[in-house]
């Protein structure tokens, strides 16, 4: 008896489990061990739901191995593609939790309606045996070793390939505390090789601040918030230019910023980027 | 498991009916039990020992043994029958009887040639040949037959006109009046077959009865060309390809209560189309074979002899030449196209390793994999050569699959490991193609709509880009669980969702095949053909709801076509296809409305042909089902359906009109040629010329078989009409968006093409016949469609393939520097900012950097001509200012190229598809003049322009 429904124990454990280890993930911090989840989630979702459901319908193995492959993975993917439905109508909407909880408790109502079917079959009592032997086995290993090598080699490949160096370099307005005006700007490469950068901040034109060096290796990141003194006006343009320490003559990334000026009240003003009127194009 | 008496479908022991032919096994039971009955008051030839008990019942069906380990049915023994049926028992001492020993079965080993240590041939039989043949062979040959007619084939009711043609082979009239010419011996065969085949109205039950009862299964030793030989009169066949025995209801009616009779003719066809007629020796011995007549030997050429033979005589009568030798043809086409056993094999054989060469031929598809993924690696390289490396590997996963599947000697379980193994194979063709990150531009799509699916914990957000794709959250709702529940990224659990519904989608149609047919051979070639389609290898490989939408409705398609065979476990399989469909429905709207339009289809077939009372079918209340739920996916607040699909067919529509009111070639498409794209090589427009042509060509094929096998068949019936939309289809690759139209519809008409093909190959192909030329032609012509499918749905490979940056070209415009852009809006500006850009830079700011795209499809003023202005005026900041546009992302490199999809920012913007110079570089830097426009990112390549202040400025008063 016990072996005749092995298969749906197993079903449920899986189930249990996979609720079990999202509450510990998400209460414990544990969610970056994505081997883990991901061996628990993939029967979960692909497998329990469609196979459960399916010995729940087809009494007396009315399915052979090849279909009843096909309506485990239909049955899965449906289950789960219409439970997304029932769960955006709860307010938990579709996470981590909500998704085991529902999908087990699929798993485990289908699972107990199959073990009732079950009591009235008689036992299967032919064994189950692989027509596999040694030697094709360990072909068919070689093969799949090919293909997971396949995938990595490919995975080298893509990560290897060259493109193009560049280097970015960006200034955004933002505000400092006690409402003064400021702009934040930042240089991140991802040359091939580190690379010396010099920077050069000017205001209406006016040089205001300088780094002659700023040693930067691949996807290292550099920012700066720059205050910015409101001497009269209404409007200031404020530039950065980059420049690679062996180039100093060659302007190697700009940006620019316009920015608009409003008082609040004594020293305390307002930039902005909009509300600024269009210029006379006419 | 019991076989089909009317077209020899494998079917459950509880089937009812065929699904094939919709033959009522009842009826067919109870037909044979009064032809059994009715045959016990006259003596007949054959059945001297089939009148016995032994004789199964008619109303008994003996299940097919099936084998444990592939699931498969067992080849049965030709005496399998009598082995099993209980002995006589005598009626004087109530013992059984002994039963003749079996010689001919048992195996005599092979003599040995003590020169070379050799198993000597044997190609003549002396002991059989010379001496009368003993009764038991006779016995098994008849008991054999009988025992089928019995329990599977009821014979039709002898009419007048068979009775009348039969006796024109009556034994004294041959041999009263020899006829040597060539013409009279069509009149022979048209005399064995003519009656049965062509005089009987077509599409009627007892027109497949009678084609059942000409077709003999039996298969003995054929002694003749020994006789032949000896005889010296003419040069003895090489070979003998097979035998053909008369009839059984012919030797009934002809045989004078003799029981097995001397004048019970045989014919022994020879591979060069020669036949001679034997008076056969019988169980009362005395006589050895004498030859009756002998036929001349045909023409040149001759396509099947064995096929002429049930076929009409030429027309015309003694009419000589071409005419002659092309009816001949057309016969032999018109006869395969109906044999009803084009699976049967000379000798069963008997699958002592279920596996097979699955591992061998697994390991192969691996290293063909391998080799693909040397290519991509050397194209990233730019080293010349990947081409050829990546044909050699789509060639090592494909072929050596495709020639196993062709041969009989695979089994079930083989040829399904074999399909998964290459179904695997390709899919990981594409997924290698970029292993790292998504590259299709449809994938892009989908990913933001998971990626909104998971921020938000719901479902129905928007997505600018593809606005209908919330409505259709299939896909993103199993990859955002597995997202969510196992931590992977959504790509890494996109390619796994993708993957299983690869999975999914190669089983269902295998078993959906198999279902139809009734064959793993057929099942196996039609699912290697459906892989041949354009969109197979990358299209629905990729991340996209149709990926998915396609599998479940496939499953839905063999789930519908299971039900129509059972009696039990019906509204359980019912429920099954119900729950796969719902699910479908709302994973894509294209596959929904195209799958909703072919059930639609099959029940206006189903109410013409009537296979099943309406009530037992599956077919009408599915239609029902699926429709109410498409209303009311339609009919969501929201839901953009109809207007993606009115823009879709409006631009296919207003092209083909252009075309076709446009003087010369201007308003149509040019095949090959793209203003950007390196120019398609000739040898490969041949191959994608010969692949459209190969179908197009075998269509009528198509059609033959099915009129002669399948017409019964409902769905059989649709298929066929998807089959003939084909060439309709090839048409619209004469437009632009037509193009992308007919690559669509292959992913759908295959289905229909793949099974139509496999059983064409498999009708006009006979296993028995297959040497190594037929299947070496078959696999050439399988490869050319696959190779033309590749090219015509992806371009050539060195388009598709890694490689260095180009223009607007999707896959190959997706690199770091765009995506590092993307990251830095996301990081810096926030979500949802409204941002103008190009084609490949949208999908990049959507999904890595979740930004809220600018475009015509999601309802927003079309913006394009500020891209193509060069100054930024007073016309150009009301377009920004009625879209929105906060922010403008400019990727300078497009100055550099002409864009390889055909246009920069939207379909319709202008010169798209005709540009023949890249846009100018001083309208992309055109903003750097505009004070009110901030330059606030720069990367080299990709500028950011906040247009905010201009957008949000007060009006000029």
């Amino acid at each position: 008896m016990r072996l005749r429904n092995l298969d749906l124990f197993l079903a449920l454990g899986i189930a249990v489990l996979n609720v079990v280890w999202a509450i510990v993930a998400t209460t414990a911090g544990l969610a970056n061990l994505t081997a883990i989840s991901t061996i628990l989630a993939l029967p979960l979702i692909f497998v329990l739901p469609g196979y459960t459901l399916t010995e729940a319908l087809f009494k007396n193995h009315a399915l052979e191995i090849v279909q009843l492959l096909v309506f485990t993975i239909a049955l899965s993917l449906a289950v789960s593609i219409l439970s997304g439905f029932a769960l955006n109508l709860l307010p938990t909407g579709l996470h981590t939790l909500p998704w085991a909880v529902w999908l087990g408790t699929f798993t485990a109502i289908f699972a107990l309606i199959a073990y009732f079917r079950r009591r009235a079959q008689p036992l299967d009592a032919q064994p189950w045996k692989s027509p596999f032997r040694l030697s094709t086995s360990l072909l068919s290993g070689l093969a799949i070793l090919v293909m997971v090598l396949s995938v990595v080699y490919s995975v080298i490949g893509a990560e290897q390939q060259s493109h193009q160096a560049f280097t970015n370099l960006w200034l955004l307005p933002t505000t400092q505390a006690g409402n003064t005006c400021a702009v934040s700007f930042g240089v991140q490469s991802f040359e091939a090789a580190p690379v010396n950068y010099h920077i050069v901040v000017t205001i209406n034109n006016a040089p205001t601040a300088s780094w002659p060096s700023i040693l930067l290796a691949p996807k290292q990141q550099w920012t700066h918030v720059e205050p910015i003194t409101v001497t009269g006006g209404t409007l200031l343009v404020v530039q950065v230019q980059l420049y690679r320490a062996n180039q100093p003559q060659v302007v190697y990334r700009h940006v620019d910023l316009t920015l608009h000026i409003a008082s609040k009240g004594g020293t305390k003003y307002q930039c902005t980027t909009s509300f600024i009127s269009p210029p006379a194009l006419d | 498991m019991q076989r089909c008496p009317n077209c020899g479908t494998v079917l459950p022991n509880n089937a009812g009916f065929c699904a094939h032919c919709g033959f009522s096994l009842k009826s067919a039971a109870d037909k044979a039990s009064r032809t059994k009955s009715a045959s016990r008051t006259s003596a007949r030839i054959g059945d001297v020992k089939v009148k016995e008990p032994p004789v199964l019942p008619a109303t008994k069906k003996t299940p097919l043994p099936v084998e444990p380990e592939s699931g498969e049915i067992k080849e049965q023994p030709l005496l399998a029958t009598i082995e099993e049926t209980p002995r006589p028992v005598e009626p004087e001492s109530g013992k059984m009887k002994n039963m003749p020993a079996l010689p001919v079965i048992e195996e005599t080993p092979r003599p040995i040639e003590p020169e070379s240590g050799k198993i000597a041939p044997v190609p003549t039989l002396p002991v059989v040949e010379e001496t009368p043949r003993p009764a038991e062979l006779e016995d098994i040959e008849v008991k054999e037959t009988m025992a089928l007619s019995a329990i599977e084939k009821t014979p039709p009711p002898v009419k007048p006109e068979d009775i009348e043609v039969k006796e024109t082979i009556a034994l004294p009239a041959m041999k009263k009046t020899p006829r040597p010419a060539e013409a009279e011996d069509i009149e022979v065969k048209e005399t064995m077959a003519l009656s049965a085949i062509e005089k009987t109205p077509p599409g009627g039950e007892r027109d497949i009865d009678s084609l059942n009862t000409i077709a003999m299964p039996v298969v003995p030793q054929t002694p003749g060309p020994v006789q032949n030989k000896g005889r010296g009169k003419r040069p003895a066949p090489s070979s003998v390809e097979m035998q053909k025995t008369l009839p059984v209801a012919a030797v009934e009616k002809k045989a004078p209560q003799k029981g097995l009779s001397d004048q019970y003719p045989r014919v022994d066809v020879y591979s060069d189309g020669t036949f001679v007629m034997y008076r056969g020796s019988s169980s009362t011995g005395g006589k050895s074979q004498s030859t009756i007549r002998r036929s001349n030997p045909p023409a040149k050429g001759d396509p099947d002899t064995m096929a002429t033979l049930l076929l009409p005589s030429a027309p015309g009568g003694k009419t000589k030449g071409p005419i002659r030798r092309a009816w001949r043809v057309i016969s032999a086409i018109l006869a395969r196209a109906q044999d009803p056993e084009p699976e049967r094999l000379k000798r069963p054989e008997a699958h002592t390793n279920p596996v097979g060469w699955l591992p061998v031929l697994a390991l192969t598809s691996a290293l063909g994999l391998f080799t693909v993924v040397t290519a991509y690696n050397a194209a990233r390289d730019n080293t010349p050569g990947a081409e050829l490396y990546f044909w050699l590997g789509i060639g090592l996963i494909f072929l050596p699959a495709t020639v196993r599947f062709l041969f009989a000697g695979a089994s079930r379980l083989e040829r399904v490991g074999l399909l998964c193994s290459v179904a695997i194979c390709l899919y990981l063709v594409k997924v290698t193609l970029s292993p790292i990150y998504f590259i299709q531009y449809d994938e892009f799509l989908h990913w933001s709509t998971v990626n909104d699916i998971v921020a938000t914990g719901h479902l129905f957000a928007q997505n600018s880009l593809l606005p209908v794709s919330p409505f259709y959250p299939g896909l993103e709702i199993v990859t955002a669980a597995l997202s969510n529940l196992s931590g992977l990224s959504t790509f890494q659990s996109g390619l796994v969702v993708v993957g299983m519904a690869c999975l999914l989608m190669v089983l269902s149609l295998y078993l959906l095949s198999e279902q139809l047919t009734g064959s793993a051979r057929i099942a196996s070639i039609a699912t290697i053909i459906y892989m041949t389609n354009p969109h197979f290898l990358l299209f629905d490989s990729q991340f996209a709801y149709e990926s998915l939408a396609l599998p479940l409705a496939t499953f839905v398609l063999f789930a519908m076509t299971r039900y129509e065979l059972l009696n039990n476990n019906r509204r359980w399989v019912l429920l099954a296809a119900w729950l796969a469909l719902a699910a479908m429905i709302v994973t894509h709207h294209l596959t929904n409305f195209i799958f909703e339009g072919l059930f639609l289809l099959w029940a206006v077939i189903y109410l013409f042909l009537r296979p099943l009372p309406l009530r037992k079918s599956i077919v009408i209340p599915t239609v029902i089902f699926g429709l109410i739920l498409t209303v009311i996916t339609v009919t969501i607040i929201g839901n953009t359906v109809i207007s993606y699909f009115t823009s879709f067919f409006g631009d296919v529509g207003g092209e083909i009109a252009q075309a076709l009111t446009s003087s010369g070639a201007s308003g149509s498409r040019q095949l090959f040629s793209n203003t950007a794209a390196q120019p398609t090589p000739l040898w490969e427009r041949l191959i994608s010329l010969a692949a459209v042509g190969l179908i197009t060509a075998s269509i009528p094929f198509y059609l033959l078989c099915f009129w002669r096998r399948y017409r019964r068949n409902a769905l059989l019936w649709l298929f066929c009409i998807m089959a003939m939309l084909y060439p309709v289809t090839q048409v619209l690759r004469l437009t632009d968006t037509g193009a992308e139209a007919a690559d669509r519809a292959s992913s759908f008409i295959f289905i229909a093409i793949s099974l139509l093909s496999a059983i064409a190959i498999a009708q006009f192909f006979p296993v028995r016949f297959l040497k190594w030329k037929q299947p070496v032609l078959i696999c050439c012509a399988i490869f050319v469609l696959f190779m033309g499918g590749i090219i015509l749905g992806n371009g050539i490979p060195t388009s598709f393939m890694p490689g260095p940056y180009q223009v607007v070209a999707d896959a190959r415009s997706i690199e770091p520097e765009g995506i590092q852009a993307a990251i830095w809006a996301h990081t810096y500006l926030g979500p949802d900012n409204r941002v103008a850009t190009d084609r490949d830079n949208q999908l990049l700011m959507s999904a890595y950097g979740d930004q809220y795209i600018v475009s015509s499809i999601a309802g927003d003023p079309d913006i394009t001509d500020v891209f193509f202005s060069p100054v930024v005026d007073t016309y150009e900041i009301s377009l920004l200012k009625a879209a929105h546009v906060h922010y403008l992302v400019i990727d300078m490199r497009l100055s550099k190229g002409l864009p390889q999809i055909g246009y920069y920012f939207e379909p319709g913007e202008p010169g798209a598809y005709t540009r023949t110079k890249p846009i100018d570089a001083q309208f992309l830097t055109k903003f750097d003049t505009v004070p009110q426009i901030n330059r606030v990112f720069d990367s080299g390549d990709i500028v950011i322009y906040d247009t905010g202040g201009l957008i949000n400025a007060p009006a000029q008063p």
